[in-house]
């Protein structure tokens, strides 16, 4: 079944000097149900574009964006609010957690707003929060924990209304080895337990080696892919060489397996 | 725990965002309760001073002018750091008529205690006012009073411009896509610099003031030179004088870089406000001349 469907989706800028730039030039893409999608590529190559784009954050230019069957680019705003808080989950590079609300109250509050609180809510958080690690720090603020528990309250909050497909930019950009390590170990299991499709952009070979299928993109178009090998540790280096001969030797990539 | 009570605490934490909102509503209230007062004072008009309340009426409506500017931009200023909260509640689902409801609530409830501690401390000040008024033009036969009228105006039409406000700008902030509201706080506002026409905001008062001091200008020139020139002062005068000076000075001491970094940053959020209020100064400061040489 087909989860993420794009077609000859362009998204296009006008610069202060009036000049167009070309985010996105006619990509097709296509994510089956449960799969976990890496998408990979140089700087301005319009990975954070294309996300932005599925999570209903921006408006293409032209081109389809089909999300479980349902076209995202005919919705009206009312809509995609509600297609948001059904559909999908959110994990950025930034964490993005309300910093007056505990973590068990950032983590709930999606559920809030869609009043589907039930009295097994608590119990779902805490089986989650056990699956992420932070049992306990539920009672404390995002202030008062380090960057990867907070990202795993991101991914906690994202998974929390069991969303078909979650959306993770950059999830491990602001962490440290160990911590992004354990992030795309848990997403990894998320993916696996919930059977939850998974778009994660990110610019680290080692993260993208924990993916299903890894895409691409150069100038705003898909330029390759690679698929999953049984062996990690084979796959990582697939990864590797064609980053390498997307952007060269100096490519600036982390060259650390995890 | 509900939803509401989420939406309470969060906000009960963010009310020190809301402190410049509040003391800018409290402010104006004031100033208008204590012209308001002095305005409904049936006894001044017996003592034959009615010059005074003609006078106090049009500062009134100028007052109005003002705090409508005044709150609107602090209000701005104010849901401008909490665009980010706004874009994550969006992000997770929450509808633009909740937002909007959300915003509406809490600025009725910070309004609210503005207008009541506002009109409280207006009434109280106009009593002080009213003496000082009343020994500088030598009324005599008057007396303080306070005519529930002056209240019921202080308190309705506040409110009515709280709500005004509350609901434009509830709307604005449902209207803009919650990725820049998410971004807002990493986006500086756009400088734009123009050295030709920051040049001539520099010395474009400098002429009108010598031109004003040489020779005895027309008031129908001054009225329109004045905005023109304020204009070109405000928006790329500053502007220029700053960039003039850092580029000699800043690059000696951090503290100067840090100040005129600081302040190019802010002439380029604030030029509106600076010339709104410079504008509104010199109306104010011309009225009053006038009323002034008209009286006496």
């Amino acid at each position: 079944m087909i989860a993420v469907q794009t077609k000859s989706l362009i998204k296009s800028y006008k610069t202060s000097h009036g000049y167009e730039t070309m985010a996105l030039n006619r990509l097709d893409m296509t994510v089956e149900s449960g799969e976990f999608i890496g998408i990979m590529g140089p700087s301005g190559s319009g990975k954070t574009t294309l996300l932005n784009l599925i999570g209903t954050l921006d408006t293409s230019t032209s081109g389809n964006i089909v999300i479980d069957d349902q076209d995202i680019t005919q919705l009206s705003r009312d809509e995609l609010v509600k297609f948001r808080r059904d559909k999908l989950g959110f994990i950025f590079q930034d964490f993005n957690l309300l910093d007056n609300l505990t973590v068990q109250e950032n983590i709930i509050f999606p559920l809030l707003i869609s009043d589907s609180v039930k009295t097994s809510t608590t119990e779902k958080v805490r089986d989650i929060a056990k699956i992420l690690a932070i049992t306990d720090i539920l009672e404390k603020y995002p202030y008062q924990v380090s960057g990867g528990q907070k990202q795993r309250t991101a991914v906690a909050r994202a998974i929390v209304k069991g969303p078909s497909l979650i959306l993770a930019d950059e999830p491990s950009g602001n962490l440290d080895y160990n911590s992004a390590r354990n992030l795309v170990g848990y997403l990894a299991s998320i993916n696996r337990i919930y059977r939850s499709t998974i778009i994660m952009v990110t610019h680290d070979p080692a993260m993208a080696s924990y993916c299903d299928r890894v895409l691409f993109l150069k100038d705003g178009e898909i330029v390759s892919q690679l698929a999953k090998d049984p062996n990690r540790d084979d796959f990582y280096p697939r990864v590797m060489s064609m980053i390498m001969s997307l952007e060269g030797e100096n490519s600036g990539l982390p060259a650390s397996s995890i | 725990m509900g939803y509401r009570h989420l939406v309470y605490k969060n906000l009960r934490h963010s009310l020190k965002k809301f402190m410049p909102f509040f003391l800018s509503c409290y402010l104006a209230v004031v100033i208008f309760a204590v012209y308001t007062t002095l305005l409904f004072n049936r006894s001044i008009d017996a003592t034959g001073f009615s010059t005074v309340k003609l006078i106090i009426a049009i500062c009134n409506i100028i007052i109005v002018i003002f705090s409508l500017i005044y709150v609107t931009y602090a209000l701005q200023a104010t849901l401008g750091l909490r665009k980010y909260e706004f874009g994550i509640l969006n992000l997770m689902g929450l509808s633009d008529r909740k937002i909007r409801q959300s915003i509406r609530y809490e600025i009725i409830c910070i309004g609210s205690i503005a207008i009541i501690l506002g009109t409280i401390s207006g009434i109280t000040l106009s009593k002080v006012a009213f003496r000082a008024l009343a020994s500088a033009l030598c009324i005599s036969g008057a007396t303080f009073m306070i005519d529930p009228k002056s209240i019921l105006l202080s308190v309705a039409l506040f409110m009515v411009m709280f709500l005004t406000i509350a609901r434009f700008n509830a709307r604005k902030i449902t209207k803009t896509k919650p990725l820049d509201l998410i971004n807002s706080q990493r986006t500086p506002e756009k400088v734009l610099y123009n050295p030709t026409l920051g040049f001539i905001g520099i010395v474009a008062p400098i002429i009108l003031i010598l031109m004003f001091l040489i020779k005895n200008i027309n008031l129908s020139v001054l009225i329109i030179c004045i905005p023109l020139v304020e204009f070109l002062f405000f928006r790329y005068g500053i502007l220029y004088l700053a960039n003039l000076i850092s580029r000699k000075w800043a690059n000696l001491n951090y503290r100067f870089l840090y100040v005129f970094s600081r302040l190019k940053f802010n002439i380029a959020t604030n030029w509106k406000l600076m010339l709104i209020s410079s504008i509104l100064q010199t109306s104010i400061l011309v009225f009053v001349g006038f009323a002034f040489s008209a009286f006496v």
